[in-house]
């Protein structure tokens, strides 16, 4: 089979782009796209180590972490359409109210 | 918002409740008859117990087994039931029981052997020692005392919380809670007596596995305190009488100082003691926040701060206790019976760790500096309990927590103890000179008299520690005191600077009566509590440190010094421009009254010492004579 | 001041009723329980102690205003020390030794302290003279007090108080109880001398005796504290027990009975300690005659003399004290010599006589001491009689002058002598009265003085034999016996010589000590309108002038002073006149010497400061302004030879500046450390508070950067290190 370290920094490189969306990014849904990203790195692991090791619970909880990102994108969502028409604005640089 | 009228009925059920609440001071033993192991022995052959305890017997394996008394540890002549008086015998064999060992067999000392019948041949025998423990004994109590102590002040704050709408009825609920607190602090002061060993012992676990219990009791040297608490708890409410900002709330925020004072007086377990004296710190730093002077948020801020940081440290002493002690059990009396083998590096350590905790409460110079601001921004009441009461608990602290368990620490300690001491009361001695406003100067002597008191307890005699309760309880009569004459002038003159005072005495003579009784009575005058500790502090200094004496004994004059200083200045002489004499009027009831109770009180002690110092040298002895002094 | 010369009968009645209240209670006690008096004496010091809480809540009912209380309890305790000293010295009961009554006060396993009653003959003494001279005080008081309205309560109940705290002082069975009734005694004087206490001077006179008296109150503790540690117990009769005891422990016994005086050197007014007792007149004058001459001063002389057991094994201590008694004698006669002040000149009198006092108790201690050493029987110590005979006579004799003195001031109301004169009309028994008292205590032969000065000149001279110091002791005690004749010479004629109108001059402010010749005499004849004092003031004063002149012959007359208060042995007593003792004093050449320098004195008293008929002196004492050694004498004199500003200056300006200096310190470093390390923490909050920007993607940053930094040290650093979890 593949060998799993090319599953592995695929995974980790798919981790560190959504990271780095979610660190650098000024848009608001960017970074839930961004999220988005880092969960499909873990399923991304979660399925080729449950292939590696012929156990099915990894593509299992592939499933949930794909469930449980819809759900959270929609929560997200709809925080930021609350959040916009509170500020009318979703650019992250200018949300920062909860600091010192 | 509570209904007025449920909440009668509520308290009422909750003091019914807690009245047949039961207690429980005998311990329980349980040997197990065959372990897994062996089936033929009993799981603790050679157990001790103390007078009163009970064992029960259970039986595990699946053999018949039975307990049967016999005469000594190698005879095999069991007897019977009912043949002769008062042998145990649990039966016929039988397998898997259990069985209680009635505690009359226990109640004296002695040793109780044991076998089981059919297994006499294998040697299954075991022996139950009975023996009052040497050190510390306990003895029961037949009421909760102690327990209604910590609960009526308590309740008594819900409920005069839950008044406060009203305009008068919070002052009333304030004033019987503490005075029937009173009450009952002196019925336990006499029940406590001035025999050896604490009484009214009450315990109730809290968390077993921790070995943290609600263990209660007094001995010589608590209840004087308690007597103490008891007495400024009706003052401080009577003082206040006309409290005008969100009066109800201050009355509660006494009462619950009251039964955190209270608790730490009384609790003789290590992780309960820790939580009470915690809880002291939050009552008064509301009381100086909200109803303090000018630079009150500084004030209570830092006292909080300066003393909580200190007790954390004591509190790592603690937990090293614990843990060094290895008995699982926070019990100060378990902790003080395990100590013989700490290490004399151990116990330094843990001493200086105790110390600190200790030192900034007593307060010792140069851990002090929190108390001048603490008392000149606190209200008077607040200032009362800070210098009555709260101030004491970190001499009784040293005493019951810290020397017990930690003798080489102690002793190697004792010169630091006797430097701070010295400092202490000369350095307050100068600064209560150096004062205008009489509430610092006030402030500075109490420093200067708990040197003294620290004195005592550095001098490792009977003589010296009993004089150094004795001072804790008369500077807990006398400064409140002082502090009632310091509020007095601050309520008719709105000042409290000597500078600006003088004169007054034409226009009130009684109250000037009083004052001039009370500063007498501070600065040592014989017939005055004060005095009989400063003569026994002194004799037992010079016996255990020699001509070193000369140094505090001078202070002597320099207390003299201020204390007639600050009189002559505010309240005779002519009278000072700055002070408006239309003003100037004998003390209402509710000030002149307490000041009269606590010189009455302070005289009463003074002259006839020994109803306080029998208790008092009797907790010294026992205390010494663990710690292997005496 | 009534304008009646009798008695009102009201008063007189309850004098008569007191009295035989108390003799009637007494007479009961003694019969029903048929035992010595001495047993009841726990009762003396509780009547003035009753009579003190009654007039506090009873006083403002009475018409004397606390008066009668006060001469009730005074009286029952007044007839029970009489009884007592009665029984000791006539009936002759505890000769030679005590009776004492004792329990515990309060004790513990290591220790013990006890209070009860000690008498013998020296307590017998003691309560004699202030069963006398309490109760014809507060008997003076009555009408001396009579314009002062309600405030006589406080004055009264104080007054009470002290005498109960003297006879507590006397009667107490251990230096222990001793000294708290000492503290007392102090605490009442600081309230009478502040009687007037919306005087500033007054109030400050009284805080300056109690804080002298203090520091001489540590001595004493100490020397308690030092006693008690070195022989586990301060009872009188257990110390004194065993001499041996004593003399295994010499060092200690040294220190203590050093210390001990140090106490007496505060509460006599010795020097240095005298500063307070001058500035002390600032109250009443019958506080002055009750307190600070005839009983709390004397309490210093009492320890002392208590403490002679201990003393004669210290010879370094009596010489001390026979050291520090002579030069006070000195210096304060010297004093009292320009003195302007009437009280003052008393007052400075009362701290010379006491040092002949210690100068008598030390040189007797001391030969005691020196016969032991030498292995001969030391036998009967003179200087112990005489002291306590100096003692017995000076009370009686300074009460006389300074109720005297009182009365005079009442009439003439100016305490300053340069603006009285030529009284002895005005005041016949006043001056008559005092006249008696100058004579008795300048050592005229056959008054009192001369008796007791006679025996303390002979008990130093023969010490001088064998220790050279005392020699120049004695000299200094005969040129103070001149001076004690002069001053008080001065004193009598300044204020009752002369013609019968006054003259008012204008003489400088007098705080100013040092100006003395700035007479201007206003050429202004005033009609004295002073009048003698009622009956009830004057009989005091009567009763206490023919005491004065008999006390002294109480040497030679009946059983002999000496043969009932000794020390070692008695004086044998040889029928009802003591013919050896006045042989012995008549045939002596110091006896001459000393009446001669006496005589000198008065001599010189009388041609400088009676006054002629225009009322100034037949020889004027300007030339002391002439002569600049005697002028800058007189200064330093005048100015109390500066001691009293170098109190002040050292005491408050010193501590002063440097408690100001500690609470610098205080504010500034030890606090200051608190707040540093309280703002070092603020510091750290704000600057750590500078994460928190609000923007989320620092945030996430931050998380990120923190799971790397967990993995780096759980996979790299760990195991790199070779750490397990």
């Amino acid at each position: 089979m593949i060998d799993p370290i090319h599953f592995i920094l695929f995974s980790s490189l798919l981790l560190l782009i959504g990271a780095y969306g979610v660190i650098r990014n000024k848009n608001s849904i960017v970074v839930l796209m961004s999220v988005e990203i880092m969960l499909t790195a873990a399923n991304v692991n979660f399925v080729a180590f449950s292939t590696y090791y012929h156990d099915l619970t990894g593509q299992v909880v592939a499933l949930f972490i794909t469930t449980i990102a819809a759900a959270e994108v929609a929560i997200g969502l709809a925080i930021l359409l609350s959040l916009f028409k509170q500020r009318d604005t979703i650019e992250l640089d200018l949300l920062n109210r909860l600091r010192w | 918002m509570v209904h007025l009228k449920s909440s009668k009925y509520i308290f009422a059920l909750i003091f019914a409740l807690i009245t047949f609440s039961g207690f429980s001071s005998a311990e329980d033993h349980t040997i197990y008859v065959g372990t897994e192991d062996n089936p033929y022995v009993f799981s603790e052959a050679n157990l001790v117990i103390s007078p009163g305890d009970n064992v029960t017997f259970v039986w595990t394996a699946g053999q018949p087994h039975n307990v049967a008394q016999v005469d000594s540890a190698t005879s095999n002549a069991f007897v019977a039931n009912g043949d002769v008086i008062l042998r145990f015998y649990s039966g016929e064999p039988v397998d898997g029981a259990t069985w209680v060992l009635n505690s009359t067999y226990t109640q004296e000392e002695g040793v109780l052997y044991y076998i089981c019948e059919p297994h006499a041949g294998l040697q299954m025998r075991g022996q139950i020692v009975i023996e009052s423990r040497p050190d510390m004994t306990l003895e029961l109590g037949d009421f909760p005392w102690l327990s209604y102590l910590l609960v009526f002040p308590l309740i008594g704050a819900i409920w005069c919380f839950s008044f406060r709408s009203s305009p008068e009825a919070h002052k009333y609920i304030a004033l019987s809670t503490t005075l029937f607190t009173f009450i009952i602090s002196c019925i336990v002061f006499s029940k406590a007596g001035s025999g050896s060993g604490f009484r009214l012992v009450e315990e109730y676990e809290w968390a077993p596995n921790l070995g943290v219990s609600l263990l209660l009791g007094v001995d010589g040297i608590s209840s004087p305190l308690v007597l103490l608490t008891g007495i400024i708890g009706p003052l401080t409410v009577i003082f206040s009488w006309h409290e005008k900002e969100k009066p109800a709330l201050f009355f509660s925020l006494l009462l619950v100082m009251q039964t955190a004072l209270y608790g730490v007086f009384i609790t003789l377990d290590y992780f309960v003691f820790y939580i009470f004296w915690e809880v002291v710190l939050i009552p008064m730093f509301f009381l100086i926040a909200i109803w303090g002077g000018d630079n009150r948020r500084y004030a209570s801020i830092k006292f909080f701060i300066y003393t909580f940081t200190a007790s954390v440290i004591m509190l790592v002493g603690f937990m090293a206790l614990y843990f060094e002690a290895g008995v699982n059990s926070f019990s100060m009396i378990d902790i003080a019976n395990n100590s013989s083998g700490f290490s004399r590096e151990f116990q330094i350590w843990v001493f200086a760790a105790l110390f600190i905790g200790f030192a900034v409460k007593i307060p010792s110079v140069p851990w002090h500096t929190w108390l001048p601001d603490a008392h000149v921004q606190a209200p008077t009441a607040g200032s009362i309990l800070l210098a009555g009461v709260m101030l004491k608990m970190g001499l009784y602290g040293l005493m019951r927590a810290a020397l017990p368990p930690l003798p080489i620490g102690a002793e190697f300690f004792v010169p630091l103890m006797v430097a701070l001491a010295i400092i202490s009361i000369l350095y307050g001695a100068v600064l209560s000179l150096a004062q205008t406003d009489l509430k610092k100067l006030v402030a500075y002597s109490s420093v200067s008299h708990m040197g003294v008191a620290l004195l005592g307890v550095a001098t490792m005699t009977e003589l010296g520690f009993a004089g150094a309760v004795f001072m804790m309880f008369a500077h807990g009569i006398l400064s409140p005191a002082m502090f009632m004459v310091a509020g007095v002038l601050l309520h008719q003159l709105g000042t409290r600077e000597i500078p600006k005072l003088g004169g007054i005495a034409q226009k009130q003579p009684t109250t000037t009566g009083l004052f001039v009784v009370i500063f007498m009575g501070s600065l040592g005058v014989p017939g005055m509590a004060v005095f009989v500790s400063e003569l026994s502090v002194f004799i037992a200094f010079f016996e255990s440190h020699g001509y070193l004496l000369l140094l505090p004994i001078f202070g002597m004059v320099f207390t003299a010094g201020y204390h007639l200083w600050a009189l002559q200045r505010a309240i005779f002489g002519a009278e000072n421009e700055n002070v408006d004499m239309a003003k100037v009027h004998e003390a209402p009831w509710y000030e002149m009254y307490p000041m009269f109770i606590l010189i009455a009180i302070a005289a009463f002690f003074g002259i006839f010492p020994h109803y306080l110092m029998d208790p008092i040298s009797t907790g010294s002895y026992d205390i010494l004579d663990f710690m292997g002094v005496i | 001041m009534g304008e009646s010369k009798g008695i009102p009968k009201i008063l007189l009645t309850k004098i008569g009723l007191f009295f035989t209240f108390a003799f009637v209670f007494l007479a009961y006690l003694l019969m029903s329980s048929s035992q010595s008096a001495i047993y009841y004496s726990w009762m003396i010091p509780v009547f003035p102690l009753i009579a003190f809480s009654l007039i506090l809540m009873f006083g403002l009912q009475d018409t004397e205003k606390g008066g009668s209380i006060a001469l009730f309890g005074v009286s029952f305790s007044s007839v029970f020390s009489l009884a007592i000293a009665f029984d000791l010295f006539v009936n002759g009961t505890a000769h030679g030794s005590y009776v004492e009554s004792s329990r515990v006060w309060f004790s513990g396993s290591t220790y013990s302290f006890e209070f009860g009653t000690y008498i013998d003959s020296l307590a017998g003494l003691l309560l004699l003279v202030v069963g006398v001279v309490s109760y014809l005080v507060v008997l003076f008081s009555i009408s001396y007090m009579d314009d002062q309205g309600d405030r006589r309560v406080r004055y009264f109940a104080e007054i009470s108080l002290f005498i109960a705290a003297m006879y507590g002082l006397i009667v107490a069975n251990s230096f222990l109880l001793m000294f708290i009734f000492w503290e007392l005694m102090g605490v009442c004087s600081y309230l009478l001398i502040g009687f007037w206490y919306e005087k500033p001077s007054a109030a400050s006179a009284a805080k300056k005796a109690f804080l002298v008296t203090r520091v001489g109150d540590v001595f004493l503790l100490l020397g308690l504290v030092i006693l008690y540690n070195t022989f586990g117990t301060l009872r009188y009769s257990e110390l004194f027990a065993d001499p041996q005891i004593l003399m295994d422990n010499l060092e200690e016994v040294k220190w203590a009975t050093l210390c001990l005086f140090g106490g007496s050197v505060g509460k006599s007014a010795q020097f240095p300690l005298h500063v307070w007792l001058p500035d002390a007149m600032e109250g009443p004058t019958t506080v002055s005659a009750l307190i600070h001459a005839a009983t709390m001063v004397k309490a210093g002389v009492f320890l002392v003399a208590r403490a002679f057991p201990l003393i004669v094994h210290s010879p370094d201590t009596a010489i001390y004290i026979a050291v520090t008694g002579g030069l006070t004698a000195l210096i304060a006669a010297s004093m009292a010599m320009v003195m302007n002040d009437i009280k003052r000149v008393l007052a400075y009198s009362t701290i010379s006589q006491l040092g002949y006092m210690f100068l008598a108790l030390g040189t007797g201690a001391w030969a005691f001491w020196h016969s032991a050493h030498l292995g001969e029987e030391p036998g009967f110590s003179q200087g112990y009689m005489a002291g306590l005979l100096h003692l017995m006579n000076h009370a009686f004799f300074k009460a006389l002058l300074f109720l005297g003195s009182g009365a005079v001031i009442h009439a003439v109301h100016t305490q300053d002598m340069r603006e009285m004169g030529g009284l002895r009309k005005a005041m016949p028994i006043t001056s008559a009265a005092m006249g008696l008292g100058v004579l008795s205590i300048a050592g005229v032969p056959f008054f009192s003085g001369f008796w007791s000065k006679d025996e303390i000149l002979e008990a130093v001279h023969h010490n001088a034999a064998h220790e050279g110091i005392f020699g120049a002791l004695w000299f200094m005690a005969l040129l103070t016996a001149g001076m004690t004749a002069f001053y008080m010479t001065r004193m009598w004629m300044m204020t009752f010589s002369g013609p019968s109108t006054r003259f008012v001059s204008n003489v400088v402010s007098s705080k100013d000590h040092s100006k003395t010749g700035n007479w201007v005499i206003k050429e202004e004849k005033v009609a004295s309108h002073a009048h003698e004092a009622p009956l009830i003031m004057t009989m005091p004063l009567m009763i206490l002038a023919s005491l004065a002149v008999v006390s002294g012959l109480s040497l030679v007359f009946g059983g002999g002073f000496s043969s009932h208060v000794y020390y070692g042995e008695p004086h044998e007593s040889h029928g009802m006149v003591q013919w050896e003792i006045i042989d012995h004093i008549l045939s002596s050449s110091l006896t001459y010497l000393s009446v001669t320098v006496g005589m000198t004195g008065i001599f010189f008293g009388i041609i400088f400061y009676k006054r002629g008929s225009d009322g100034k002196a037949a020889f004027s004492t300007e030339f002391v302004n002439d002569i600049w050694i005697l002028k800058i004498s007189h200064t330093f004199l005048s100015n109390r030879l500066y001691m009293s500003d170098l109190f002040n200056w050292f005491g408050t300006r010193t501590w002063d500046t440097f408690s100001m200096i500690c609470d610098w310190f205080d504010r500034n470093i030890i606090d200051g450390i608190v707040n540093k390390v309280a703002s070092i923490s603020m510091y750290f909050s704000n600057s750590a508070r500078n994460l928190t920007t609000g923007f989320t993607g620092h945030y996430a940053s931050l998380t990120l950067g923190g799971l790397g930094v967990l993995v780096l040290l759980t996979r790299v650093v760990m195991p790199f290190m070779g750490w397990s979890i």
